[in-house]
């Protein structure tokens, strides 16, 4: 028997709470008139984040409170109050973020340093709990206060409306990262849902479902325990067939997420913005990062990478002067690292992909330009380099430092095979080729509605098949947490 | 000044300075970043450009492959800004 507070204690987006929460939250929703509709979002909002855990709804309230008076003091300051008052928001938002985040993670570093040249003889851990979300509406605030500082927004006068930005559910978790205008847009519009978007979100519901429940999951109970831990007792076989599963864990995860939490926001009438475009298809690295985590992606170009770039371009204007073409790219993906955790991996995880990015910028200034498309060997061949050459640099994405150099290492050394049997990877290799049938779907309009513009009986063949392996799936054990939350 | 010196100023830039290719036969319609001819971080130089040869700013946000796809749009958005 499922006890009421098992039911709503740290609603994932998959759990049976969650849907029940959802479809409660839906009713009173659309009983109550516009002007309440906000409200009744918000009280939401705030219970679902209260079901983690109470200070995480405190720190998000507080940082509602800065965040909606700061933009107001944007708005009416004198041009030369502008600038203090945006660094002002800006280091509060990155205050919270970097104590509640890094602190735990950087002060170990430190207080190692310390410990070794006897200055101290313990270490200072908070054991901290970082708030869900706070990486991701971090980011919204100061995309929210930056805008308002270049005056390509006025500052919303509605508390409701800027908590809701910062909070609202669907996307608290793991964003999508939204931008103001076009989030306070949709919440003082009036919401008129019909048939067509009531198909269109539980379609974006069930692939999501699929995407984590379904591949995501059946690959992870498959990997072998120690594999990324301990990547020195395996051969090459193992490492690169994990690995490259792993990446799909990864991206079906993520995907999976995205599409619920938009689904689930448009039975609302409010529509998140894509984070994936079948990224696995891309031809090139930086087309990859424009096809994955794209509002991430979008976030770090706006106010990262457009405005170093700038800067540089403005000093020295020529485009074959190399650090114009390596620089920029190279310190928004550090940035990106960091943003991801403290640790020194994800800084080298960054500087790699960084370093990738600037490489293809150097070597297409002096490519041949045509724009007459590869014929379709070379475009396939593209694709597989391009994701073999990704996956493999990714390594520090989830491996630390010792466990990268081991696995890189390991990838020259051929041994005994050990967990690669029929029965281990069958599996994983079907779970692959469904995300990538998925992805073929998804190709055409670039979106998780594929589904819909089969026919009629492909339709009902496909969400058969598919809710009977959604329906064995939630069978088995406990679902892992998503990815992306925990960052 | 007329749209169509705008245009030709822009491919003048992009095909020397951008795709580093000044006998390239760019069309003011051809799609620049879509078609893989220069990529997305390539607009960065184009603001800067603007900024300097017309004296527009145009923000960061809008610097993007919707936008600036082709000469065309590009030179519509800086005609825009001039007023």
């Amino acid at each position: 028997m499922i006890q009421m507070t098992d039911l709503f204690s740290k609603l994932s987006i998959t759990s049976n709470g969650f849907f029940v929460f959802v479809l409660l939250t839906l009713g009173i929703y659309y009983l109550v008139p516009k002007k309440a509709q906000n409200y009744v979002l918000l009280i939401a909002s705030y219970l679902f984040c209260f079901t983690w855990d109470w200070t995480f709804a405190t720190i998000l309230f507080a940082s509602s409170i800065v965040n909606y008076w700061v933009a107001l003091k944007l708005d009416k300051a004198e041009d030369s109050a502008k600038t203090r008052w945006v660094w002002i928001g800006v280091a509060a938002n990155l205050g919270v973020l970097l104590f509640y985040k890094y602190f735990d993670q950087t002060s170990v570093y430190f207080f190692k340093a310390l410990l070794r040249i006897g200055l101290t003889n313990e270490l200072l851990i908070l054991d901290l709990l970082q708030p869900i979300g706070i990486s991701f509406y971090t980011l919204q605030a100061i995309s929210y206060l930056v805008d308002v500082y270049r005056k390509q927004i006025p500052a919303n006068h509605s508390f409701v409306e800027v908590s809701l930005y910062l909070g609202y559910f669907p996307k608290l978790l793991a964003g999508p990262i939204e931008r103001a205008q076009n989030f306070f847009k949709q919440l003082q519009a009036d919401v008129e849902i019909g048939n067509d978007q009531l198909v269109e979100s539980f379609i974006k519901i069930f692939v999501g479902l699929v995407r984590k429940l379904v591949i995501s999951e059946t690959i992870v109970r498959m990997i072998p325990l120690g594999v990324f831990a301990a990547p020195q007792k395996y051969s090459m076989p193992d490492l690169l067939f994990w690995w490259l599963t792993f990446a799909f864990v990864i991206y079906n995860d993520f995907a999976g997420y995205t599409s619920i939490a938009r689904g689930v926001s448009g039975l609302f009438g409010i529509q998140l913005s894509p984070n994936f475009e079948q990224p696995f298809f891309s031809t090139s690295y930086i087309d990859f990062w424009n096809r994955w985590h794209i509002s991430l992606s979008n976030w770090l170009r706006d106010y990262i990478y457009l405005p170093v770039s700038r800067a540089m371009l403005r000093r020295n204007p020529s485009g074959r002067y190399w650090p114009n073409l390596v620089i920029p790219p190279l310190v928004t993906m550090i940035v990106s690292g960091i943003w991801h955790g403290a640790a020194p991996h994800f800084i080298l995880w960054g500087a790699l992909n960084g370093l990738l990015q600037g490489y293809e910028r150097v070597q297409k200034m002096f490519a041949k330009k045509t724009s007459i498309p590869l014929p379709r060997w070379r475009q396939i061949s593209n694709i597989v380099v391009t994701l073999l050459i990704l996956i493999l640099i990714n390594a520090p994405f989830k491996m630390d430092f010792t466990q990268t150099l081991a696995f890189w290492s390991g990838l020259f050394r051929w041994g005994i095979i050990q967990t690669l049997s029929i029965h281990q990877i069958i599996k994983p290799i079907l779970a692959i080729g469904l995300s990538f049938f998925i992805d073929v779907m998804q190709l055409p309009a670039k979106d998780e509605l594929g589904l819909l513009r089969l026919s009629k009986p492909a339709k009902v063949f496909l969400l058969t098949v598919g809710l009977l392996l959604l329906f064995l799936s939630t069978r088995q054990a406990a679902v892992a947490p998503f990815i992306y939350q925990e960052f | 000044m007329e749209e169509n010196e705008i245009r030709s100023k822009l491919r003048k830039f992009i095909c020397t300075e951008i795709m580093n290719d000044a006998e390239y036969p760019l069309k003011y319609d051809e799609p620049l970043i879509t078609s893989g001819l220069i990529d997305s971080f390539s607009l960065a130089q184009v603001g800067v450009f603007v900024e300097i040869e017309f004296q527009i700013y145009i923000p960061d946000p809008e610097l993007t492959v919707d936008n600036m796809n082709t000469i065309d749009a590009m030179a519509a958005r800086i005609k825009e800004k001039m007023g």
